[in-house]
């Protein structure tokens, strides 16, 4: 899909079961540096299994996961990976700010580090207000940009966000396609899951869709608005759109 | 690992569970103190009764009061610290998730909850030197009685040896949390280990002499009974290092294991 461009994090043939059954049976998906790839399938397709993959906690049955040409389970690719899984991870009983400077010393961020990053992130996500309080009294909106500063830390070079914009108000939604943007400006490759295509109108560079377990359809934006307007025209019951 | 020891610390001390087993730690330890203080002086009114100075000469603070009470709370940390344990690891399977993907290496959240665990029971351990210093500071000698004499090195190695006992019985107990997914599950399992493994020397009857010999050096008891009594030797302090790291270990495969 994006023959030009070396891919940064790459899974080819995934392939994982969970008690007996298989959540994965053939997953290709790739990302690359400043392109932002959206994630399609519908609930339980795996795209969430295939994500824990991708971030390393998780080591499948089968197939290959490289990022910036290390092994996803390796520190050195993992540093390089910002995971927002679609719960965020984060302690009912430290404040925000303890939150983040903990998720950033566990990166390894020096305290200087952790006051430069942690300062434009609070202010970048609109945390600033709720900095000083406890995360278990968050709203769920609020805990997810939480989750999301977490992924951000670190600067790192590869995005995973677990259907990124659930819980989030329409401003909120606004706020983090513009901060997504401006990530890819920068460079970062982000892999956003979802089963709202919608919601990813305008924002992706390629689509990767998964439909039980098995990559069926992984191609440019362009060719996808082809592919839909072709099967739109053909009237066929399940064209991409119909994944929500 | 920093990080995370600072992380558990916080939550654990802001919490409910660590407010509840701060308070429980104290009232027993206070209970258990005043219980074996009450006997103490009963005994030095009979013996001072008889009039036998040799018998008198007999009642040591710090082999029958001190070593006493830190002998029956060690049995506290019997249930402190699969409680404990499961306060450390019970993490929602995503945070879980979360950090084994964010820290350098599952050795790193291991090792910061374990040592987090160890901060926790040393610090418990530790309170109890409060009553060695009530004792020399208010303890009145009987008439004719020397009043109590407390050996400041017996109780360091008593309270460091309630420590280390306490930090391996943690370590145990972080094993059983590790590997299993259901906090209550993992508190009952790492419970029974602990109370079988403490009482190891009461099989004696069971086995020969010989494998009874290997049962009691295996249990924590008789290191701590030693210890206690401000006698720490060589192997013991092998023993109490040995059985941490090991269950360290342990803990840092079953957190990796987690990765499946």
């Amino acid at each position: 899909m994006t023959a030009a461009l070396a891919p940064v994090a790459a899974a080819r043939g995934l392939r994982h079961a969970w008690a007996g059954s298989s959540a994965l049976v053939d997953v290709d998906v790739e990302v690359c540096a400043g392109r932002i790839t959206g994630f399609l399938g519908r609930n339980g397709a795996g795209k969430s299994t295939t994500l824990r993959i991708l971030a390393g906690v998780v080591v499948p049955d089968g197939g290959t996961v490289v990022v910036g040409g290390w092994s996803a389970h390796d520190p050195r690719a993992r540093a390089q990976i910002g995971w927002a899984p679609e719960e965020p991870a984060v302690a009912d009983g430290l404040t925000v700010r303890e939150q983040l400077t903990f998720a950033a010393r566990l990166r390894g961020l020096s305290r200087r580090e952790v006051t430069a990053q942690l300062g434009s992130l609070l202010s970048s996500l609109d945390l600033t207000s709720v900095e000083a309080r406890l995360c278990g009294a968050l709203s769920r909106g609020t805990r997810r940009r939480v989750g999301l500063a977490m992924a951000l830390l670190g600067q790192p070079r590869v995005l995973l966000l677990d259907e990124p914009t659930a819980g989030l108000d329409p401003a909120q939604v606004a706020a983090l396609r513009a901060l997504l943007l401006q990530k890819r400006q920068e460079g970062v490759a982000i892999l956003l899951s979802s089963h709202v295509v919608a919601e990813l109108e305008g924002l992706i560079d390629d689509v990767v869709v998964l439909a039980r377990g098995r990559t069926v359809c992984a191609v440019d934006r362009a060719a996808l608005s082809r592919a839909v307007a072709a099967v739109a025209a053909d009237g066929a019951p399940n064209a991409p759109g119909g994944l929500a | 690992m920093t990080a995370l020891l600072v992380r558990e610390l916080r939550l654990l001390v802001t919490s409910a569970t660590g407010g509840v087993l701060g308070a429980v730690w104290a009232l027993c330890v206070a209970a258990l103190f005043l219980v074996d203080l009450t006997a103490f002086e009963q005994a030095e009114q009979r013996a001072l009764a008889l009039g036998d100075p040799a018998l008198v000469a007999l009642l040591d603070v710090n082999d029958l009061l001190l070593s006493s009470v830190l002998g029956n709370v060690v049995v506290l940390l019997l249930f402190f610290a699969p409680l404990l344990a499961m306060r450390l690891f019970a993490d929602d399977p995503t945070t879980r998730d979360w950090l084994l993907h964010a820290a350098p290496s599952a050795t790193t959240v291991g090792l910061g909850k374990l040592a987090a665990g160890v901060v926790i029971v040393a610090g418990l351990a530790g309170s109890t030197l409060a009553l060695p210093a009530l004792l020399a500071v208010f303890g009145q000698p009987a008439a004719g009685g020397t009043g109590p004499v407390v050996d400041v090195a017996q109780a360091v190695v008593a309270t460091g040896t309630l420590a280390a006992c306490g930090a391996c019985f943690v370590a145990v107990a972080c094993v059983a949390a590790a590997v299993f997914d259901v906090p209550l599950a993992a508190g009952l399992v790492a419970f029974l280990v602990l109370v079988a493994w403490w009482l190891l020397p009461s099989t004696v009857t069971l086995v020969g002499p010989d494998v009874a010999r290997w049962l009691a050096w295996a249990s924590p008891s008789s290191h701590l009974e030693r210890g206690l009594r401000g006698v720490l030797d060589g192997g013991d302090v092998v023993w109490f290092v040995g059985t941490f790291v090991s269950a360290a270990l342990a803990t840092v495969l079953g957190l990796a294991r987690g990765r499946r």
